[in-house]
């Protein structure tokens, strides 16, 4: 009964919504929402739709994707996504929903191209590594501002950073934490205690915790901050839409990442949406990618061709890549995400 | 003579059952619209409360467990964020009943053009996305905003004051969002009352404030309770405004479900929680309207509950 009235409401939702085998000719792609939508669409998407013909529908968002897709495949209508790109524990999430389906590698030869280190993380058998990003910070060029993350808690101006989600700041409040090697302290819960005590401390100069990009350049131009911490790819590209600004990035020494995996839903359009991953892959694309985008790109033939400003700032060795980025392993931290993010909100609430 | 009356009473009575049962099967359709889409999607919520949580995804299918709850009841922090959207609720649905009954009021008295203008500002607003009403909200209230550089510019403050990123900044978002509903309520009430009678009150020698508290605000009641309901259960739970105009200090019950279900994917401990949320806002509500018939004015609660 229940589960006919859940498919029922996602049929209507289905409907109202549209679902992803409504057109042929069309594929549905779900990245993040903010300045990485905006350029995946002008730039992977628009290539794609100009080279094939086949209409690319770009769904922006932040939140809520793995629920929906969870939600909406109760319904008749098929995914509302045909590919959708994932990280982290939305990854490892939609995974064990049985949400996604394997990627047919013989289907998609560019991956070869993509960088080990991006392969062998964590699998890539439900979805190819498409690019990845670190965290930066972002600053007002005539303010005091950090320029490490441990400046974080010494720079005597009031500073930002993301409160939406825990990963992040665990990771810089474990960098900071001289309990073990690196971010060892987030993986270990009898080291949780000090690394909170270290976050309770950073906590103590944070003016806001915000929850995406635009809270970032409204708490910037609104002087609720003077710098923050921020993805440095859309960061550069924010900056890029603001010439009239004066605000800078920096890339600290080391910093939180992440990549991401995009991935086949249970879409009847497979062989449409690998092909799309192919292309998406194509070293022209990546290039033009990370041209428009600043995002760091799986395929390693871009190295050496990185856009101007990130000449000498992007790794251009598969070593380089590995110490370049601190991802939270979701699937090592699975066991003790509830806990870390009820710690985390506390903290940030208090 | 006795007769006619009989057949007549016998007459009236099959009326009225006729229209009656007529009058029923016309809520047919509005029942069964309920049943579906609130008491299946409550019941789906409930039952989803009483699954097992699990790390390696969102739910145990097939499982029953009361854990989500005694985990819930037993959380600190989480009960705070309940007893926090209480307050904020609360003091949300009374500064938009007071300021919504004399927007209504300054409505009813007014006549032509204005009145025509003061309603319609309420009706366009309900127009809007609430998104982009509380967006709206953030270059007003922000440091360097339209706000501080008025209250800084005319002397009023030294410094621009913090209107953004606390519960100011909610506050005021929510009032604005909530106060079209209580206005429309309490103008569709005071259009039914009789102007004589706060005249003859006036006439008796009550003031023009008395002829109002004593004469206009009882009469109103019935209007002023739907609209603070309505008031009350939208921004007990809200989610837009806390998160656009506050800061993580003004996380409410909705901001934990929200990162239950999209962050930590644990929808059990998100669905338990929004049960409690339910039951507890129904039960304030019953107090209140309970309160009301106490201590209120005769009759104002009919319909209400």
């Amino acid at each position: 009964m229940l589960g006919t009235v859940g498919g029922s409401v996602a049929a209507v939702a289905g409907c109202l919504g549209g679902s992803s085998s409504s057109t042929e000719d069309s594929l549905t792609v779900s990245v993040y929402g903010g300045a990485y939508g905006n350029v995946f669409e002008e730039t992977v998407a628009a290539a794609y739709e100009e080279e094939t013909g086949t209409t690319v529908n770009v769904s922006k968002a932040w939140s809520n994707r793995v629920s929906k897709l969870r939600s909406a495949s109760q319904g008749n209508g098929g995914p509302p996504y045909d590919i959708i790109g994932l990280s982290g524990f939305n990854y490892l999430t939609a995974r064990n929903e049985d949400l996604l389906t394997p990627v047919r590698y013989e289907n998609v030869p560019n991956a070869e191209k993509v960088w080990p280190f991006f392969r062998e993380y964590r699998s890539d058998e439900y979805g190819v590594p498409g690019e990845g990003g670190v965290l930066g910070i972002v600053y007002k060029e005539d303010s005091p501002h950090a320029t490490t993350w441990s400046e974080f808690m010494e720079v005597d101006a009031p500073a930002g950073m993301n409160g939406g989600y825990w990963k992040n700041p665990l990771l810089i409040a474990a960098l900071l934490t001289d309990e073990a090697d690196g971010v060892e302290e987030i993986y270990d819960p009898s080291m949780h205690d000090a690394m909170f005590t270290t976050l309770e401390a950073l906590a103590q100069n944070i003016a806001t915790w915000y929850r995406g990009g635009a809270d970032v350049w409204s708490a910037l131009s609104g002087g609720t901050i003077d710098y923050g911490a921020f993805y440095y790819a859309s960061g550069l590209a924010g900056i890029d839409n603001r010439p009239d600004s004066n605000y800078q990035m920096v890339l600290p020494e080391t910093s939180p990442g992440y990549f991401t995996n995009f991935c086949v839903t249970n879409t009847k359009k497979r062989d449409e949406a690998e092909r799309f991953l192919d292309f998406m892959l194509r070293t022209d694309i990546q290039t033009a990618w990370n041209q428009n985008g600043y995002y760091v790109p799986a395929n390693k033939e871009v190295a050496g061709n990185y856009a101007e400003r990130l000449q000498g700032v992007y790794p251009e060795t598969n070593a380089e890549m590995e110490s370049f980025f601190v991802i939270g392993n979701a699937e090592e931290l699975s066991p003790y995400q509830s806990d870390l993010s009820d710690r985390f909100t506390e903290i940030t609430t208090a | 003579m006795a007769q006619a009356r009989t057949r007549l009473a016998a007459a009236l009575s099959m009326a009225r059952d006729r229209v009656g049962t007529r009058t029923g099967l016309l809520v047919l359709p509005v029942v069964g619209f309920e049943l579906v889409v609130f008491a299946g999607a409550l019941g789906y919520l409930l039952r989803m409360s009483f699954y097992a949580s699990t790390p390696d995804g969102l739910y145990q299918p097939g499982t029953w467990t009361v854990t989500n709850y005694t985990q819930l009841l037993t959380d600190s922090y989480l009960q705070g964020r309940l007893l926090f959207s209480l307050q904020l609720g609360a003091v949300v649905t009374a500064i938009t009943l007071v300021v919504g009954f004399i927007y209504a009021y300054a409505a009813w008295r007014a006549s032509g053009r204005f009145r025509a203008v003061l309603l319609g500002a309420v009706l366009v607003e309900l127009l809007i996305s609430i998104v982009i009403k509380v967006y709206a909200w953030v270059p007003l209230l922000a440091p360097n905003g339209t706000f501080n550089s008025l209250l800084v510019g005319s002397g009023l403050a030294e410094s621009p004051v913090a209107l953004l990123g606390n519960g100011v900044g909610v506050v005021i978002g929510l009032v604005y969002s909530m106060l079209p509903y209580v206005v429309l309520a309490v103008y569709a009430v005071l259009t039914s009352l009789d102007w004589s009678h706060v005249e003859a009150a006036r006439d008796l020698g009550a003031s023009r404030p008395r002829s109002v508290l004593e004469v206009v605000v009882p009469q109103a009641v019935p209007g002023l309770l739907a609209g603070g309901i309505t008031a009350f259960s939208w921004s007990t739970v809200a989610f837009a405004a806390p998160s656009i105009l506050g800061s993580p200090s003004e996380r409410t019950v909705a901001s934990e479900a929200g990162r239950f279900v999209n962050t930590t994917f644990d929808w059990p401990r998100a669905a338990a929680l929004g049960i409690e949320a339910v039951v507890v806002v129904v039960l304030v509500i019953g107090l209140a309207v309970a309160l009301v018939r106490r201590f209120g004015p005769a009759d104002t609660t009919e319909g209400v509950l």
